[in-house]
């Protein structure tokens, strides 16, 4: 369980510390010769990104009450 | 895969996609993309000469540069029929005579434009799947971690 809540928060913790690299590239990927259909599914890339850190907590939530027997 | 492991193959992944897609939109811009020449002078010596860009389409317009730029003829040429190469070379047949002319036409990119006009439509297709690609990237991290409670 020790194990599970120490690697969520490296998780959550890196994937926040990366999040605006991940931005920054996409808005400069949209910046050039991306339009259209591609710079809007583009720029939804953020937001997976930003889903994937909070699956990553709820994830960690739900295995921490899980284990405790609380679920 | 840990959830760390993946997380680090989805940055990776999302940075290089948007690296690559940034690449592949500036070569599809150039693969579709029509570029215009208005008034490029040239010197016509016996009927023949030779264009500033290669890559010729189509669109030869040509008219005398001392004439005030009028009249303009296009490739129905008054005196003869233009014609130009792919490689920007110009024959005019029954030329009147040797000088400096201005030309307009269009021409695209020498090694990357699509002549295909179906294939053209189908570039801006690539780009949005690649997006699709790497917006699948992130989907299958949050997939990967709420898969043990869907």
């Amino acid at each position: 369980m020790l194990g599970n809540l120490i690697g969520g928060f490296i998780v959550i913790v890196i994937g926040v510390t990366l999040m605006p690299i991940v931005a920054d590239e996409v808005v400069r990927a949209q910046g050039g010769n991306v339009t259209g259909s591609a710079s809007t599914i583009l720029g939804l890339t953020p937001l997976f990104f930003a889903l994937g850190i909070m699956s990553a907590g709820i994830s960690l939530t739900v295995s921490g009450l899980r284990n405790a027997g609380l679920v | 895969m840990t959830n760390v492991k993946l997380m680090v193959v989805v940055f990776v992944g999302i940075i290089l996609g948007a690296v690559f897609i940034d690449m592949l939109g500036d070569r599809n811009f150039d693969a579709s993309h029509v570029q215009t020449v208005t008034n490029e002078s040239i010197t016509i010596t016996l009927g023949t000469g030779t264009l500033a860009n290669e890559g010729f389409i189509s669109g030869i317009a040509m008219h005398n540069s001392t004439a005030g730029g009028v009249p303009t003829h296009t490739s129905g040429w008054a005196n003869g029929t233009i014609t130009s190469t792919y490689a920007g070379a110009l024959t005019m047949a029954q030329f009147p005579g040797n000088g400096t002319w201005n030309v307009s036409y269009t021409y695209g990119d020498t090694t990357t434009y699509v002549h295909n006009a179906q294939a053209r439509t189908i570039l801006p297709l690539v780009l949005v799947f690649f997006a699709l690609g790497i917006l699948l990237v992130g989907a299958i991290w949050v997939y990967n971690s709420l898969k043990d409670y869907l």
